[in-house]
């Protein structure tokens, strides 16, 4: 028995010298930083980075980009004095926020996330990243690959995170004037409004922009616009495949053009004016389109079939014009010349203006024609500028609304 | 070759690691000893070796000490054997025309009192022996004892014994003895009436439908009870005496033509080796005989329920009954028996599937919810919703302890008031149960001792182990949660996925009786999982489980 | 050889025998094979490699247990030597035997290459793997009986969450992602074979249960079934990996079956976030895997050298972790693995040929029928 005890004490001895060393990696939640937005700028040196830099607290860097993290919860208490005492949020005092922006200057994306650590007791962790917002000025500095290079490679960044490109700068996106709000979980969830309005983008991920930037081809990033840490989903930035640069942008109408190309409409509004001078106003339920491409003797050319189906959701006829099936008729009419007007327009742009191809035709070519493909691919856009596209639209009225008069 | 060389010794790994290599070899080496070590230690204090007692037993005086038939002397005798039991009655009589004398023996509190008066004392003082029928007896004295059992004494029960010794054993056991003199063999009247319950609805095991019929301490009751289910000629009832000491009835049960014979024939040979002074409970014969001592989970299943040991015969099982004891033992157990309870085949098909699932839902939860809380909130904020961390981030600010620590102040809190609320009397104990959960917990949050949230996920934990309708059954899952819980501080999410490979591990591994534990689940076998996490349609339920190896597998006859 | 096994001889039912082919194939791959494949196919036809080399496999595995069911309730390793003699038979089975060892090596080492990146960073690796390797040799100690019942018990719960998973990843699905369909013709399909074979490693258990089969007769339909389901995940997984990712986003991603999980999120459903799902039960894959190679080789050890099965189970975990250790890095590792693989496409797809004729030809073992 003796013998026993003694076997067990050393065992026991043996198990706790292993259960000591556990725990390397456990990192309670409230000890971290959770950073739900990272907006990237154009350099640009806050006074407290200045200020410490003349006491002697600069390290050798190049002043290339700026990155702002959003971090929330700004820790209450401890926390808040904390923020103030060092006050680096951009959109004014943390008091009444539900976060925190921090920025700091460098040449290295991961550089200035750990200089982070020797600024907050707290590490930042990337897991709960939803949104990166990248400014329009720096994207036309530096091309996306290298910007997103850290960012692509890292393991706690999650591939769904949203990216957006915002006009001004990156910070003002992530900053609300209105008490409570989250920026960054704004940005995510205007998102979600595609089923309202076809002038949103679809949602362009960390993953889908890394395979498109993989493929080569152009595409396109929703754009933010902001006023007064106000902001609003408006129009798309565009980026030329070869360079992954900014290259300029599309308005709301142009990407509401595009939203019937590429026929992915969950919902939307259509607004013409009648012959009589009034507006009407056509609610999308459904939309479809088909890209068909088509190649004679080597000379490629594209025909696009739209469909959508509706409603007349307002009339501002006066006296009222009742809904009747040749009334509908002639609207229908009506909004298909609308929606032309927006397919010309960005058709222009695409070909004739910047030279790249966003409506998503290489792809519809790939499938189709996997050989010529192959040929072509490398100078795409080029000749994407001189390829004739025709296309036919059809809009049915289904029905009038509620109320049929 | 040099160059050959130095990339061989490139790729040599460090001392380190050879170090390490060195540990993963020698920690299980050592413990496996240990274990053995332990199950042998625990074997050989019981059981296997049955001739060696640590103190040797005194005999008893009245050995081999027959009745001489001469009154004083065997008075005197019994007497000096019986020494001084407060609550041993002597009364003389002397029994109407005869001159023989006579003593009744019984004990006090044991005895049916108004038995002696009206059919021992009245027959005998009042009575006696007929007046032409006196010249009879003084040719023999046989003629006495006849008499007195076939004519005077309406009793049924009535044992002549002509060994003191069993006649002292009888008394004290609670009959009545008789002496009378002239007479070589004392007489043994009626049955111990000790007080015995009524029978009820078990406490432990409450139904909502079902028959509430529980076992009482009384083997005879209990096996009445299996007889009184149901006429059925195959059920068998053999009778063990264990104990060395105090000497205890046990019944094996089971079906004769359901069951399978290697079975009986393992579980009785195991209970022949018992070794043991008294066997209290049931509980004892269930740690004797079961296979593996060093298991958390129950090799043996314990039950109130009548109906539940007649279910169990019926589908090849044995059932053990102990004497003073209303916990009966099925076996084998599987652990699908675990998380059943009868009401799931009384209830109708789709409410028992429910349930079913409702409670390995609730099993899961029980045992691994507090981990997976710890391992989220110390190792992974990156795989739960970024809301909910936000949350907890905002709840757990200020709670000085790491989530483990965290943890455990809570759910030992929480085991700590359910053991008190069982001890405790029955109008304080859900007094207790308000204090301890709403307010102590309340307070805990508000001191900002532990988060909210935790708060949370250990009462969702507590009311999950209760789900689970057997207790002991419970208990285990208590137990290994506390396991899970430090497998989960140490190594997060792999943690957890480790400490469930090692529980399957060790199921897959246990037996009950040379039943494997996860019978029905594996090897797979769809008509075994109709009575699985599902409950079939009765009609659908043809067999009785294949895994008993059951001398009659068609549920039909 | 009856002193190799404890206890009276050891039976397996032929689902537990499928199953065990199953796990066993099961295994480091879920994470990788997407990327292996569109490196190599480099068009969105990946899944019909995948198609065309488990069809491969199908008629390896059926060559292997057309062999084994000539010698009934013999292993690989005792039933060589009547085939070839004893010193070629040593030879093989050595093969074999620092095959089985080299596999559980290498997933031992991508298992803490993957748990030390998304789960435990900063983990010491030994910390991770000697609690883990414990558990299997608990488990291996049981014999192969108790080995088949945890597998079926974890079977349901793999295919259970990576269906679930992968459902959920339809989310982000675009069937664009996978035309067009032989759009540069059958070449690079064929290119997609040799990576995908090496996936497809582990219908060689076969070479051991097939001897502790309660009916070996049913040998085929075990080894088919076992075939046909990882081939079926693994088609379905990458079609989801390549329709969510697209060929271009799964080239570059060291784990693209992870990084699909962490492509999408899917709010309000109690996870959110369902990567947690997939590693809990790649970690299960992994440890089936593991164990079943561990009893493998320990068992051909016994039975070559007719010692005690105990011993070796405990003198091959160090070997093991020990050879896990040697790679440098995760390149290296990922190299280590391609390696064995492409033994095993010779130690199991040619040699098992090899003897089948040779057993024919020189009437050695049992007709199966």
């Amino acid at each position: 028995m003796n013998r026993l005890i003694r076997q067990s004490l050393r065992i026991i001895a043996a198990m706790l010298l292993v259960l000591n060393t556990g725990c390397w990696s456990s990192q309670e939640i409230e000890d971290l930083s959770i950073v739900v937005g990272l907006g990237l700028d154009v350099a640009n040196e806050s006074k407290f980075e200045r200020d410490i830099a003349k006491q002697g607290g600069a390290y050798p860097k190049r002043n290339v980009l700026t990155a702002t993290v959003q971090i929330v919860p700004p820790i209450s208490g401890r926390g808040q004095r904390q923020g103030q005492g060092q006050g680096q949020s951009q959109g004014g005092s943390s008091g009444g926020k539900a976060y925190l922006n921090e920025k700091l200057t460098g040449d290295s994306i991961f550089q200035i996330y750990r200089q982070f650590s020797v600024r907050r007791d707290r590490p930042l962790v990337g897991h709960h990243l939803k949104v990166i917002v990248v400014a329009s000025d720096l994207a036309k500095q530096y091309s996306l690959e290298q910007i997103f290079d850290f960012i692509l490679r890292d393991n706690d960044i999650r591939p769904s995170c949203l990216v957006v490109v915002s006009h001004r700068d990156a910070i003002e996106a992530l900053s609300s004037s209105e008490p409570g709000e989250i920026p960054a979980f704004y940005l995510t969830g205007l998102v979600n409004n595609r089923y309202r309005s076809n002038k949103i983008l679809p949602p362009v991920t960390l993953i889908k922009l890394d395979s498109t930037m993989q493929s080569g081809t152009s595409f396109l990033l929703q754009n933010v616009v902001t006023y007064n840490g106000e902001h609003k989903f408006s129009g798309a930035a565009i980026f030329k495949g070869s360079s992954k640069k900014w290259i300029g942008e599309l308005t709301q109408f142009d990407v509401e053009g595009l939203s019937w190309i590429r026929g992915d409409i969950h919902g939307g509004v259509l607004k013409a004016y009648a012959p009589g001078g009034y507006t009407v106003t056509y609610e999308m339920r459904d939309s479809s389109s088909k890209i068909i491409p088509k190649v004679k003797d080597g000379e490629i050319s594209f025909h696009i079939k739209m469909k959508s189906e509706g409603r007349l959701i307002e009339d501002w006829s006066f006296p009222e014009i009742p809904s009747t099936e040749g009334y509908l008729k002639e609207m229908e009419k009506v909004f298909e010349k609308q929606a032309s007007k927006q397919i010309d327009q960005v058709l222009h742009k695409m070909q004739h203006v910047y030279h790249v191809d966003v409506g998503g035709f290489d792809k519809e070519l790939q499938i189709k024609h996997p050989k010529l493909w192959k040929k072509i691919k490398d100078q795409w856009d080029d000749t994407f500028s001189r390829i004739p596209i025709t296309y036919e639209i059809d809009i049915k009225i289904t029905d009038a609304g509620s109320s049929t008069d | 070759m040099i160059l050959l060389w130095s990339t061989i010794l490139y790729y040599v790994p460090k001392w380190t690691v050879f170090a390490q290599a060195f540990l993963l070899l020698l920690i299980p080496l050592l413990l496996i000893p240990m274990f053995k070590m332990i199950r042998k230690s625990l074997n050989s204090s019981f059981s296997l070796k049955p001739d060696k007692y640590s103190p040797p037993r005194t005999k008893s005086p009245l050995e081999g000490i027959r009745m001489t038939g001469q009154f004083d002397k065997d008075v005197k005798v019994i007497r000096n054997a019986i020494g001084n039991q407060a609550d041993v009655r002597f009364r003389e009589i002397m029994i109407k025309g005869t001159k023989s004398r006579a003593v009744i023996l019984y004990v006090e509190g044991l005895t049916d009192i108004d038995l002696i008066d009206s059919h021992i004392l009245r027959p005998l003082m009042l009575q006696g022996v007929q007046e032409e029928q006196r010249n009879s007896f003084f040719h023999s004295k046989n003629i006495m004892k006849n008499y007195l059992t076939e004519q005077l004494m309406t009793v049924s029960e009535l044992q002549p014994e002509p060994s003191l010794k069993k006649f002292v054993e009888s008394v004290l056991f609670g009959k009545t003895g008789l002496i009378v003199e002239g007479m070589q063999e004392a007489l043994i009247i009626g049955a111990a009436k000790g007080k015995s319950r009524s029978i009820e609805d078990p406490i432990s095991e409450a139904l909502l439908r079902g028959p509430r019929v529980g076992f009482t301490e009384r083997l005879g009751d209990n096996t009445g009870l299996l007889r009184l289910h149901g006429q059925n000629e195959s059920l068998v009832l053999t009778k063990f005496e264990v104990g060395n000491r105090v000497k205890k009835d046990l019944v094996l049960a089971y079906m004769r033509d359901i069951a399978n014979p290697k079975l009986v024939e393992e579980v009785s040979s195991r209970i022949q080796k018992i070794e043991i002074d008294d066997p209290m409970e049931s509980g004892y014969i269930e740690q004797l005989i079961e296979d593996n001592v060093l298991s958390p989970f129950q090799q043996v299943h314990n039950t109130e329920r009548p109906d539940r040991v007649i279910a169990g015969l019926l589908e090849g099982r044995v059932a053990i009954l102990l004497d003073g004891t209303p916990f009966a033992l099925i076996l084998p157990v599987t652990f699908s028996m675990l998380l059943q309870s009868p009401e799931d085949y009384y209830d109708r098909w789709l409410p028992g599937t429910f349930i079913r699932v409702l409670r390995f839902l609730a099993a899961m939860l029980a045992l691994l919810a507090p981990a997976l809380y710890i391992s989220f909130i110390s190792y992974h904020p990156g795989l739960i919703p970024t809301k909910l961390a936000l949350s907890i981030t905002e709840t757990r600010q200020g709670v000085p302890f790491p989530s483990i620590i965290e943890a455990l102040i809570m759910e030992i809190s929480i085991e700590i008031l359910r053991e008190a609320g069982i001890r405790l009397p029955k109008p304080i104990g859900p007094a207790m149960g308000i204090v301890g959960g709403l307010i102590i917990g309340d307070a805990a949050v508000n001191a900002g001792i532990v988060s909210p949230f935790l708060v949370i996920v250990v009462a969702v934990t507590a009311i999950s182990s209760f789900t689970i309708p057997v207790y002991s059954a419970g208990i285990t899952l208590r137990i290994l949660r506390f396991t899970g819980m430090f497998s989960a501080a140490v190594l997060g999410l792999f943690g957890v996925v480790l400490f469930f490979l090692l529980v399957c591990s060790h199921l897959v591994r246990l037996k009950s009786f040379g039943v494997p534990y996860v019978s029905p689940m594996t090897p797979y076998n769809i008509s075994e999982w109709k009575d699985f996490i599902i409950r079939a349609p009765l009609k659908m339920m043809k067999k009785r489980p294949s895994m008993l190896k059951p001398n009659d597998s068609d549920r039909r006859n | 050889m009856s002193s190799s096994n404890t206890g009276p001889k050891e039976n397996i039912s032929t689902s537990q025998a499928a199953v065990m082919v199953i796990n066993y194939m099961l295994g480091a791959g879920i994470l990788t094979l997407p990327r292996t494949t569109a490196e190599a196919v480099r068009t969105p036809d990946a899944w019909i490699s995948i198609i065309v080399s488990g069809l491969i496999v199908l008629a390896a595995g059926w060559i292997l247990v057309s062999l084994c069911k000539r010698f009934q309730g013999k292993t690989w390793f005792q039933f060589v030597p009547e085939i070839t003699g004893k010193w070629i038979a040593f030879l093989l089975s050595l093969l074999v035997i620092g095959y089985f060892m080299i596999i559980a090596a290498s997933e031992i080492r991508i298992l803490a290459e993957v748990t030390g990146l998304f789960l435990l960073e900063g983990t010491p690796i030994w910390a991770i793997v000697l609690p883990f390797m414990w558990i299997g040799l608990y488990l291996t100690l049981g014999g192969i009986n108790c080995i088949a019942r945890l597998y079926e018990i974890i079977l349901p719960i793999t295919l259970v969450f990576l269906v679930l998973a992968l459902l959920l990843s339809s989310k982000i699905f675009d069937a664009d992602n996978l035309k067009p369909v032989l759009g540069s013709g059958i070449m690079p399909v064929l290119r997609g074979i040799k990576p995908t074979l090496l996936s497809f490693t582990g219908y060689e258990i076969m070479l051991v249960a097939t001897a502790f089969m309660k009916f070996p007769k049913k040998a085929t339909r075990a080894v088919i079934t076992g075939i046909s389901v990882p081939v079926v995940i693994y088609t379905f997984t990458v079609v989801m990996v390549i329709g969510g990712m697209s060929i271009n986003g799964v080239e570059k991603r060291t784990w693209p079956t992870l990084d699909l999980m962490r492509s999408f999120e899917v709010q309000g459903l109690l996870f959110e976030r369902f990567e947690s799902l997939l590693l809990v039960i790649w970690i299960m894959q992994i440890f089936s895997t593991f164990t079943v190679t561990l009893y493998a080789a320990s068992l051909g050890w016994s039975q070559i050298l007719n010692r005690k099965f105990r011993t070796f189970v405990f003198a091959l975990l160090p070997v093991m972790f020990l050879i896990a250790m040697i790679p440098k890095d995760v390149t290296e590792a990922f190299k280590l693995g391609d390696t064995v693989g492409y033994a095993s496409v010779f130690l199991f797809g040619v040699i098992p040929l090899i003897l089948l004729l040779v057993s024919l030809v020189r009437k050695k073992g049992a007709k199966p029928n």
